[in-house]
């Protein structure tokens, strides 16, 4: 691998794991008020 | 365009400590505070990539490889900044019984550990053209590892756990003792023969690297305090959830305990 390779893999999968966790925390996020907000199931 | 690195450096700097200190002051919400971290770190970031990727001269030694540094330093910050809040909360946590405190620290250790991960992947990239291998038992990476694993214990123990006030408890002892392994990894490179380097200072590196490193730091910051306060407030909502979940007998006897 070059030079190149090295840096836009560490930078490319930095990204992918931060925007990765980003999405994921949005979507729980969205899950939980929904959860909240649902009427009770009983 | 050094000075102009630097003066916006100190603007952010001054930014973010006065956003943090209205947060403390309860002058700022958590879910504002989050939103202005999370508008600035945009721009930040871009200005911190094109400083790092293409503005600052390359290593005498290294050459370009080097820039895989502008992210993986930063990803220690994150790191470190996450283990604090779930350190500090956790203690605040113990001293009060107050939940809140609890989800400050679950929220400071998970996002801890995905910039954990993102140090030890840069990490371990960067190892390969520099010291000719992706991983080695060294003291440092050794300790990173075991750090890692640690809070990755954190939140698995919360995950088996379904009394809020026991997993609080045992969480927090666990966040308190893991802890101690930040300073170790830290001191690592001057307590042992290690292959990763001692810390640098800002006198023995060229200062345009200084001036890029110090934005993707405040970047990586600020993207740390945006994602902190979007956990806390998922943390927020579920026990909310938990609170609602109790049948009112439950919650008449935890009143009458009172």
């Amino acid at each position: 691998m070059t030079n190149g390779g090295y840096i836009v893999a560490a930078y490319g999968l930095t990204a992918i794991v931060l925007v990765g966790y980003l999405l994921s925390l949005w979507r729980r996020l969205t899950q939980a008020r929904a959860d909240l907000e649902a009427p009770d199931a009983e | 365009m050094q000075q102009v690195g630097s003066l916006l450096v100190w603007i952010v700097l001054a930014f973010l400590v006065a956003t943090w200190i209205a947060l403390f002051a309860r002058r700022l919400s958590p879910q504002k505070a989050g939103t202005l971290w999370g508008i600035v770190a945009l721009p930040v970031l871009a200005f911190g990539l094109y400083l790092g990727l293409l503005w600052a001269p390359p290593d005498v030694l290294m050459g370009e490889v080097y820039r895989i540094m502008y992210v993986h330093f930063p990803s220690w910050i994150g790191t470190g900044a996450g283990y604090l809040t779930a350190f500090v909360c956790s203690l605040l946590y113990i001293r009060s019984r107050d939940l809140r405190f609890d989800s400050w620290a679950s929220a400071g250790a998970e996002i801890g550990l995905v910039f954990n991960a993102t140090g030890l992947i840069t990490g371990s990239i960067w190892g390969r053209p520099t010291w000719g291998v992706w991983w080695t038992w060294d003291p440092r990476l050794t300790w990173t590892a075991i750090m890692a694993v640690t809070f990755a214990g954190y939140l698995v123990l919360r995950a088996l756990m379904e009394d809020p006030e026991a997993r609080a408890r045992a969480s927090s002892l666990v966040a308190i003792i893991g802890f101690a392994t930040l300073p170790i990894v830290y001191f690592s490179v001057r307590w042992w023969r290690t292959l990763h380097q001692p810390q640098s200072s800002p006198e023995t590196v060229d200062p345009q690297m200084v001036v890029a490193l110090r934005t993707m730091m405040l970047a990586f910051l600020l993207i740390f305090g945006y994602l902190l306060t979007r956990r806390f407030a998922l943390a927020q909502l579920r026990a909310e959830a938990e609170l609602a979940a109790l049948e009112p007998d439950e919650l008449e006897m935890e009143a009458a305990g009172d």
